[in-house]
């Protein structure tokens, strides 16, 4: 995961970036590209966290970027570049949803983690299969719920973040995630504890 | 054991608060305490904790791998080959190549000019030109041949470059062909171009171009966007509309902003359908644009093109035009605008009364709320009740009932229902009654309210009941009614009183209470019908007879009475006239008992001694 979230580079927008923009929406194309290396890892991310897959993930980042290039007249400058991408990929991403069927397909593999694999294999087994049973619950929360829960829980967002991209209120995108979360703790098996393990 | 329920209820969202790290200090304290006393919440955070951590261990984006540069590459490969004559973007140095990522299709169709030699190599042997022609099986469909992207070809001299200019050539011979074909196609018709002047250009154009119709000829006319002449871009726009591709999308968004074109460029991403979605989002944020990006995306429709129009309309706020123009573009999309709408009436910005409005010109909406409702996928429960009330749709009525069963919307449930028409909240606060989740005087109040609202649909009730033989629910509804104690509603208590349905004590009693509740117009109804009751109601006649000559006087009971001898009509006189003169209105049941057991001896005998002046048919 990106070291820098979301909120973190919004709050680090500066002039420069505005002069960028200003400057690609001239048609400098340095300028467009400068803003395309600043922003793709994190949109890319984004759309890796909603979709689950690399494939997928690089195709509608890449649109994202297209769409952008050609929308970059009607960019409010007084709001956030990130923000606005990013309310421009959740669009792509819903599109996609709503085209390829509702489910994304989450990639299965569990990325290794050694330092903690190496003290307590059990428990990072454990953990591994959890993970395993949470990607595939996931793909059963309804779209709206799993998209705010993915904002908050991987791409570390606030409410507000949220709200903006999703285009809901901050407190609809709080009660989405609340909900999803008692979904899932519904639909994951493996988070069953002692007594539910055991029935 | 109610206040322990209801502190795990407070601890368990406190919980999934404080996974979230959005619990405050003092809540935390609380659910510390809560959770050290209480096993079930404290394995219920323990769950939430292992499912918050179990985050962290799902997959991630490979970083590593990440190459932006060939994803520069890809972004540009796409722009480049939607305008190509675009100004906002430099032009590709020739060293560019597109790299394709694995797997990605619809990317490799914008990057044909890498591999255009080879197939065009084909194109020729199947034109019949060059070289010895390869066998072809008759019926294998033939390739189409490859347009060749003068920017992909570097001026040089090699063998290599010198049949890429050859191929060059023959790409421009064609896109001048097409540019001919094209105008004379379309070129007599007046702009704007309605659908039928497209569908009938189209016809010309297809007869005009056997020759070169195997050549990607969308992909050719893309450039002619950007012509000049703002008639032929037009027409170019509306021609891949119709013959365009996605790719077509990016390439007419990006005219968009090309005054003279922009309006057929709309149309042309109308044509194109649900893909070009995104790209109408951007026309509705343009100036001028916007009531033709609103029409086109009302025809398009879909959640998606719904969705967007919601978005939009969020943005205006309080302008009474355009949120107008934005809710009939809504409310034409139908069915999957109905979440959009509900999503929209959310928002504070907005005027919920003006898009719940909108909501009921929508068709199916009240099926689709159903169904959204149903699936709990909303969460605002205001909103789901003035829904309810608005478009009365019966699906959700198990749904409606079941919250009027939680003390907490129970009063929202029920004023819902009090909303409604027919008599369906009727039969809905009876069942609410008869299953006990709701206190019977809840149910009485609301039932009251809606006699108040109508109380025709009362007897219309009642009639229901009687026709569908349902004893159990017109004796539930029998008592409803006495407990009501409105006059409005006394008319549902003649045909109950007069029915066979109900056993007859609950007949009598019926009868009695219209003449406690019921005007004029109910007692005679019920004489009329009292008219028709054979010996075997003779108790029934007798309650029948005390609220007729209570309520119409010693008019009524005559003309009842008319059909038994005058012996027997003198009898039952004087038994009513002693019990109405006796004033008892204090104990006003216990005195109809008395007046009923007195007329009732009254009429011994009178069912058998029928005055014979009387024509039998009248029984």
């Amino acid at each position: 995961m990106s070291t820098h979230t979301f909120c973190e580079h919004d709050a680090r927008m500066t002039d420069d970036e505005h002069g960028l923009v200003v400057r690609a929406i001239a048609g400098d194309r340095a300028a467009f590209d400068l803003l395309v290396r600043a922003h793709y890892p994190r949109i890319h991310a984004t759309a890796f966290h909603l979709l689950g897959n690399h494939e997928d993930a690089e195709d509608v980042a890449q649109d994202c970027f297209v769409r952008a290039h050609g929308a970059l007249k009607w960019f409010r400058r007084d709001g956030s570049f990130a923000a606005w991408l990013r309310r421009i990929v959740v669009h792509l991403v819903r599109d996609r949803y709503r085209r390829v069927g509702r489910r994304p397909a989450f990639e299965s593999g569990v990325p290794d983690r050694p330092a903690r694999a190496a003290h307590e294999p059990e428990r990072e087994v454990g953990q591994r299969e959890l993970a395993r049973l949470l990607t595939e619950a996931v793909t059963r929360l309804p779209e709206n719920l799993r998209i705010a829960l993915l904002l908050r829980t991987r791409d570390e967002l606030t409410y507000d973040e949220i709200s903006q991209a999703t285009g809901v209120t901050p407190a609809t995108a709080r009660t989405q995630v609340m909900k999803a979360r008692r979904a899932l703790l519904r639909l994951v098996p493996g988070v069953g504890g002692g007594k539910r393990e055991e029935r | 054991m109610n206040r322990t329920r209801r502190g795990c209820r407070v601890a368990r969202k406190r919980v999934l608060r404080a996974v979230d790290h959005e619990l405050a200090l003092e809540e935390r304290f609380l659910l510390d305490e809560h959770l050290a006393t209480c096993s079930a919440c404290a394995d219920e955070y323990r769950r939430a904790l292992r499912l918050e951590e179990a985050f962290a261990h799902m997959p991630s984006p490979p970083s590593e791998s990440l190459d932006i540069d060939r994803a520069l590459d890809a972004i540009h490969g796409t722009l480049s080959a939607g305008a190509d004559e675009r100004g906002s973007v430099a032009p590709r140095s020739n060293d560019a190549r597109v790299r394709v990522a694995p797997g990605r299709r619809r990317r490799t169709a914008l990057a044909v000019s890498v591999s255009a030699a080879a197939l065009l190599a084909v194109y020729v042997a199947l034109a019949g030109g060059g070289g010895e022609p390869r066998p072809v099986r008759p019926d294998a469909p033939a390739p189409s041949p490859q347009w060749v992207d003068s920017e992909s070809v570097a001026p040089g001299k090699s063998d290599a470059d010198a049949e890429r200019e050859a191929q060059l050539r023959e790409t421009a011979r064609v896109e001048r062909e097409l540019r001919t074909h094209l105008v004379a196609a379309f070129g007599d018709v007046a702009l704007p171009l309605t659908d039928a002047d497209v569908d009938a250009a189209l016809e010309r154009f297809d007869a005009l171009t056997v020759s070169i119709k195997r050549w990607p000829l969308a992909r050719i006319a893309a450039p002619l966007l950007r012509d000049p002449d703002a008639g032929l871009a037009s027409r170019a726009a509306r021609f891949l509309g119709r013959r365009g591709d996605r790719l077509s999308v990016s390439q007419l968004e990006a005219v968009l902003d090309r005054g003279a074109v922009a309006n057929a460029a709309i149309r042309a991403l109308g044509d194109l359908g649900r893909d070009a979605t995104v790209a109408l989002a951007t026309a509705l944020h343009a100036p001028g644009l916007q009531g033709a990006a609103l029409r086109v995306l009302a025809r398009v429709g879909g959640a998606s093109a719904a969705a967007t129009v919601a978005d939009d309309l969020a943005r205006w706020g309080a302008n009474d035009g355009v949120v107008d123009d934005h809710l009939d573009a809504l409310a034409a999309m139908g069915e999957p605008a109905v979440a959009s709408l509900l999503t929209l009436a959310s928002r504070p910005e907005v005027d919920r009364g003006r898009v719940l409005a909108c909501l009921e010109r929508v068709d199916g909406a009240a099926e689709e709320c159903a169904r959204l409702f149903s699936s709990g996928r909303f969460g605002d429960p205001e909103l789901e009740f003035e829904v309810c009330a608005r478009l009365q749709p019966t699906a959700l009525l198990p749904w409606i009932e079941e919250r009027a069963s939680e003390h907490r919307y129970r009063a929202s449930a029920l004023a819902c229902l009090e909303r409604w028409d027919g008599s369906t909240p009727i039969r809905a606060l009876l069942e609410l009654d008869a299953l006990g989740w709701v206190p019977g005087e809840d149910v009485i109040a609301s039932l009251r309210v809606l006699a108040e609202r109508d109380a025709a649909r009362f007897a219309e009730y009642a009639r229901d009941l009687l026709a569908a033989r349902d004893e159990r629910g017109a004796e539930h509804y029998l008592a409803a009614l006495v407990a009501m104690d409105v006059g409005a509603a006394a008319a549902a208590l003649v045909p109950l009183a007069l029915s066979p349905v109900l056993p007859n004590d609950s007949r009598q009693w019926a009868a009695l209470a219209v003449g406690d509740l019921g005007s004029v117009d109910e007692t005679r109804l019920l004489l009329r019908g009292s008219t028709l009751l054979g010996a075997d109601d003779h108790r029934l006649f007798a309650a029948c007879l005390v609220t007729i000559q209570r309520r119409l006087g010693d008019d009524g009971t005559l003309e009842a009475l008319e059909r038994f001898s005058p012996r027997h009509v003198r009898r039952v006189r004087d038994a009513l006239l002693v019990a109405t003169n006796d004033d008892r209105a204090e104990a006003r049941f216990a005195g109809d008992a008395v007046e009923l057991f007195r007329v009732m001896r009254a009429l011994d005998g009178a069912f058998l001694s029928r005055n014979p002046n009387l024509a039998q048919s009248s029984l």
